[in-house]
């Protein structure tokens, strides 16, 4: 068959995959109701001393619960697609082949001038059907690694920095997170309050209601209030438990960040020096960068568009929310992606803590990690590219390696880096001379957004 | 057995641990969907995909497990409350 071979999978087994999946998230959406109904009855006539911590700790686990509802609701969704692709290019590429094995069994042994019509189109439509075949598989193979990036990503928010692990790790790491860590049997009461730390740790306590329910809309005024988030205000109004949780990880974050702002912007002067000395040693290539420039390029280009009339295209934005006409997920679509927020306070706490040992390697991760924050804070501004914020962010996967320091590099170097760090200056400079045109076309785009990359990081931090 | 205390009654703390306490069970229940739905993460045929949907099921059921033991010790705690109360006559 040789390239009129269809991929391997089971189009079947995804489906019931999605079913499970679904199922999941519409018992957990069951349960959580349960569990908020089971707090607010506990708590209504409860008046002992540690009431309030009991309602806190159960408006956690209404929002851990929901972390876990949304996640597979996604989940089953993402798996959902690629079952679809997958049915697809095995069908079209078995049909391929049927019609490559009638044409060749239509070839016969003579050499006779029909013959060799036939033996000539069976050669030239297996040539061609071999081609369609193989730029189908390729697509499929794409679209496997965005899935998987996506399915990455959704087991990133239950539990942060989880690449790099096996199932086993990642229980483990989640049952230390949440607290329950050889909670097999019975507990002390003591042991009973301990393991619900975690739960109160997933709401601010301002933000739960006397009856142990999570004030969802506390919670939307406060990211509405925070700056970059301002993108869904009067968008978010009464939140399901899916949107619910993701709007307390974000308030969340939001205070972790602002727990390392007063580091943050002293540590990127910190990245942007060996950013330099990475690309003038060569560990980057210079394709490379080029290609990691001209995506920036264009992301800058379109900001540059969209400036010309942001309300309008916010006023479009919006509308487009309410309307849940957002492409393929609708409206949770956009709180997801609203969820790219979130990554700011890992990459934030990557930048301070990289986590290896080397420290060149170090420094590429946090070069990584800030052009993440950058390209989120770029998409995420008020008044910068609202609508890069809802179709650009999910596209916004910063590429592990060295090359993304150049892309940070150039990004940062607006107004705010390039005049402030005089040796960021000289090194952008010196980019600047050995770069191919592409690189410079980049620059010069970029230090016009500088004043913008200004404002996203006030906005931000 | 519930005693009335300040205008209320421990009955009703009691009622809320139980019902806890069941959704605790019902809650550990949906692990053995997640695990279901990562069993069938080979039909995808994509190693990447396998793997990653193999973490997040992973990820997922340890959550609903720890979610499991949290909600079991929030029905505990309600139900010990409740206790306390009434062996203190409700006061």
């Amino acid at each position: 068959m040789g390239d009129l071979t269809p991929p391997e999978g089971e189009p079947g087994q995804l489906t019931h995959c999605t079913g499970a999946l679904g199922t999941v998230s519409t018992d957990l959406g069951t349960q959580k109701t349960a569990v908020q109904h089971g707090v607010a009855t506990a708590l209504e006539q409860w008046k002992g001393p540690r009431r309030d911590d009991f309602a806190h700790a159960g408006a956690g686990l209404q929002v851990e619960i929901a972390m876990v509802q949304a996640s597979s609701q996604k989940v089953a969704g993402l798996v959902h697609e690629y079952g679809l692709a997958l049915k697809k290019t095995q069908d079209d590429i078995r049909a391929w082949a049927a019609e490559v094995e009638h044409a060749e069994s239509r070839v016969g042994s003579g050499d006779d001038p029909d013959s060799i019509r036939a033996m000539q189109h069976a050669a030239q439509l297996r040539t061609q059907l071999e081609g369609e075949a193989r730029q189908a598989a390729h697509r499929l193979k794409q679209l496997a690694t965005t899935i998987a990036g996506e399915i990455d990503a959704e087991t990133d928010l239950l539990v942060p920095k989880s690449e790099s692990l096996d199932p086993a790790a990642i229980r483990r790491r989640v049952f230390d997170q949440l607290g329950v860590t050889g909670l097999d049997g019975p507990i002390t009461p003591a042991q009973a309050w301990a393991s619900l730390r975690s739960a109160e740790a997933a709401v601010p306590k301002e933000d739960v209601k006397s009856d142990g329910e999570v004030d969802w809309k506390e919670l939307a005024d406060q990211i509405n209030n925070a700056g970059p988030a301002q993108l869904l205000a009067g968008t978010i109004g009464p939140l399901t438990g899916a949107e619910g949780w993701a709007v307390a990880r974000f308030a969340g974050n939001l205070r972790d960040v602002a727990r390392v702002e007063k580091n943050v912007q002293t540590i990127f002067a910190d990245i942007v020096g060996p950013m330099s000395d990475l690309y003038k040693s060569g560990i980057a290539g210079m394709g490379d960068v080029d290609a990691q420039l001209d995506f920036a390029s264009q992301v800058a280009k379109l900001e540059r568009t969209l400036a010309g009339n942001p309300e309008e295209s916010t006023a479009s934005l919006l509308s487009k929310l309410k309307a849940g006409g957002i492409p393929e997920t609708g409206f949770l679509g956009a709180v997801g992606k609203f969820l790219g927020v979130v990554g700011v306070a890992s990459d934030v706490l990557t930048i301070m803590n990289p986590a290896v040992e080397n420290e060149t390697e170090g420094n590429v991760i946090r070069g990584a990690a800030g052009l993440n924050i950058v390209g989120t804070g770029m998409a995420f501004a008020p008044g910068m590219a609202t609508l890069v914020g809802i179709n650009a962010v999910a596209d916004w996967v910063p590429v592990a390696g060295q090359v993304v320091m150049i892309g940070t590099g150039l990004f940062l170097a607006g107004d705010w880096a390039y005049h402030k760090f005089g040796w960021f200056h000289d090194g952008v400079d010196g980019v600047g001379h050995v770069a191919s045109e592409g690189a410079k076309k980049v620059w010069d785009g970029v230090k016009d957004v500088g004043s913008g990359i200004k404002h996203v990081f006030s906005s931000i931090f | 057995m519930g005693v009335p205390y300040d205008g209320g009654d421990t009955a009703t703390i009691e009622a809320g641990g139980s019902q806890l306490v069941a959704s605790a069970k019902a809650v550990g229940g949906v692990a053995a969907g997640i695990d279901h739905a990562g069993s069938l993460a080979g039909g995808s045929g994509d190693p990447t995909i396998e793997a990653a949907l193999r973490r997040y099921t992973a990820a997922a059921s340890a959550m609903v497990s720890a979610l499991h033991t949290q909600i079991g010790a929030a029905g505990q705690l309600a139900q010990n409350a409740a206790a306390d109360l009434d062996a203190a006559g409700g006061h």
